[in-house]
């Protein structure tokens, strides 16, 4: 594919910017484009519901995930962090939408039973890459930490973290993109967000309603994960970094 | 100084280090030395704390260091490791200066030190300081190891086959720069080695230990002349009496006036030495008084002078080269006899096998 593509490199801008533009063409005559137009006010709304579900359960999932997948990481937690792995393991075969309709027996409709779906749909990968990312770094560079003389928070913050921070930062990447990905179930249980738009759109089958909301999801995903990986290429050190 | 009393470490069920009493003298190189599992690593990560001692006293100056804290100890003591261990994350400027900022010594200061160090390697501290780990090689990654336990000018220095990683020429190298750069500094140093060569090289004393329990302690050359018992003698191998031949230099085993004959004198006079020597041949010199020709008994007969008898000079040694060169290079041409030079390439003496072995038989004798 690549070789096809580069074999026409002198042609690929305008054939591109022709596509752009049929494409651009073909939606606006079919009338898809005035149609998710309208929702505009209604994206804008519930974007930003959307994006308070996302922030609330994703920064709770960060705020547990990275100190849980600290502790097991440490030496004295070996032996316990299989198991609590297992444990976490399970949680994540169980289908967010099951996780969802528990979570709305036990704490009602609205926001906070969605959050804590989400959240537990979030958490496993942070603390799966935390752990991974802190048990890899190589047993020689703590030894030589605390034989230098480094105490054990110092050899933790100086040397363990920004070592396993590339890991964390992917474990973070993948957790976020779970979480705006799976954002519009909570419309279910009463939180609203994007997905309001989308299942009503599936339910009318009005394909204007449902593209707006699937196209605004979609696009903040990316925007996350690019956002994550901008923070992921500036904050881990250049020499562990393997994109600088 | 730094003096083992007593110390004994036990692991569960097993004396990992059995009573060992050890003293290093200021300035020197001490080699634990023993084969595997024989508790030489143990021994030496309780001085800095990384193992507790069971019981004994360890003493660095005098201070009994088993009391204190670690971590303030273990910022006084360098630190070298097999793997090296430099952080990947931290630039080379950042790690050799990892001790002084944890010590809170003044920036500018330990950045300067750090510049001097790598100087003192043969690393270009204007190229090196600003790499990461990853952009080193071996060698290089090992020196600047070297150079970090170094940056904050500690008394005493710890070792844990700090050379067993890089390839043996470059090792020799590395090693040698070591060894200038502990003379220069007075470092006392404690190096953990299965290497044999490497303890004779660098040790002033060898520590043998096994399962725990320390063998012999001497300086090298007494360790190779007597062993002591049989497990030692094992050890060090039946090969021993050869790495003798490092711990003396060719300047001291040398004949220092070996008779002068001139490449231009007669057979004659040739004959005329040999009959008040017991030399096997003898080096003949040019008129500056460098080695210009060979000439053995067998070949000092007829008339002429020594120069059309002679053999030509297929290899000299320096006065400061050790024995097992002296005699490697005698040994590749076939020579009964070398000739030892200066710098300049002035014969300064002779050197046969006969001289080589009365050099060792001298080591011997000695205490």
């Amino acid at each position: 594919m690549r070789l096809l593509l580069s074999s026409f490199k002198p042609l690929r801008g305008p054939a591109i910017l022709l596509g752009v533009f049929l494409a651009g063409a073909w939606f606006w005559a079919s009338g898809l484009g005035p149609s998710l137009m309208s929702y505009r006010p209604d994206i804008a709304y519930l974007g930003v519901q959307h994006v308070i579900l996302v922030l609330w359960s994703g920064g709770l999932a960060i705020l547990v995930g990275l100190p849980a997948g600290a502790i097991l990481s440490r030496p004295r937690f070996r032996r316990a962090s299989e198991t609590v792995l297992q444990v976490f393991n399970l949680g994540t075969t169980i289908p967010t939408l099951a996780v969802l309709a528990l979570s709305m027996s036990l704490l009602g409709i609205g926001t906070p039973p969605a959050v804590f779906g989400l959240f537990v749909a979030t958490l496993l990968p942070i603390v799966r890459n935390t752990h991974a990312g802190l048990s890899a770094v190589d047993h020689s560079l703590i030894d030589a930490a605390q034989g230098m003389g480094m105490t054990p928070s110092q050899t933790f913050f100086r040397v363990e973290l920004p070592n396993a921070l590339f890991v964390i930062f992917a474990g973070l990447r993948t957790a976020l993109a779970i979480c705006v990905g799976t954002a519009p179930l909570a419309f279910l249980i009463g939180a609203g967000g994007l997905g309001e738009l989308i299942f009503t759109g599936i339910a009318l089958y009005d394909q204007g309603m449902m593209l707006a909301g699937a196209i605004a999801v979609a696009a903040l995903a990316i925007f996350t994960d690019f956002l994550v990986g901008r923070l992921q290429w500036a904050l881990v050190p250049r020499g562990v970094n393997p994109l600088r | 100084m730094i003096r083992l009393e007593n110390v004994t470490k036990v692991f569960d069920t097993v004396t990992a280090v059995d009573r060992v009493n050890l003293e290093v003298p200021k300035g020197e190189i001490c080699v634990l030395l023993g084969p595997s599992g024989c508790g030489k690593t143990t021994t030496m990560r309780m001085i800095n704390r990384l193992i507790e001692p069971t019981s004994g006293r360890i003493l660095i100056d005098g201070e009994d260091v088993t009391q204190g804290d670690p971590v303030k100890l273990r910022r006084r003591i360098g630190y070298v490791i097999q793997q090296i261990g430099l952080f990947p994350n931290k630039t080379v400027v950042d790690n050799i200066c990892t001790v002084p900022d944890l010590l809170g010594k003044p920036r500018k200061e330990s950045r300067a030190r750090a510049a001097e160090l790598l100087e003192m390697v043969a690393l270009d501290p204007a190229v090196f300081l600003n790499r990461y780990p990853r952009e080193l090689s071996g060698g290089q990654a090992q020196r600047i190891g070297v150079v970090r336990a170094l940056a904050a000018d500690p008394p005493v220095m710890l070792m844990d086959e700090p050379f067993g990683a890089i390839d043996p020429i470059n090792r020799e190298v590395i090693q040698d720069e070591f060894l200038r750069l502990q003379r220069r500094l007075g470092t006392t140093v404690v190096l953990v080695s299965h290497d044999l060569d490497e303890a004779i090289k660098l040790a002033d004393r060898v520590a043998i230990l096994r399962d725990g329990r320390l063998m012999r302690y001497a300086p090298p050359a007494e360790l190779l002349s007597d062993p002591g018992d049989a497990f030692v003698e094992d050890f060090l191998g039946r090969d021993r009496a050869l790495k003798r031949l490092r711990l003396v230099c060719a300047g001291d085993a040398m004949d220092r006036n070996p008779p002068r004959l001139l490449l231009s004198d007669t057979q004659a006079r040739a004959r005329e030495i040999f009959e008040a020597t017991a030399a096997p041949a003898l080096v003949a010199v040019g008129p500056r008084g460098r080695p210009r020709g060979l000439i053995t008994r067998a070949a000092a007969d007829g008339a002429g002078t020594v120069a059309e008898h002679a053999t030509p000079v297929a290899a000299t040694c320096r006065v400061e080269d050790d024995l097992r060169l002296a005699v490697a290079a005698m040994l590749a041409d076939n020579m009964p006899i070398i000739p030892c030079v200066d710098a300049e390439g002035i014969l300064r003496g002779t050197l046969n096998f006969a001289d080589v072995t009365a050099a060792l038989s001298e080591k011997d004798t000695a205490p």
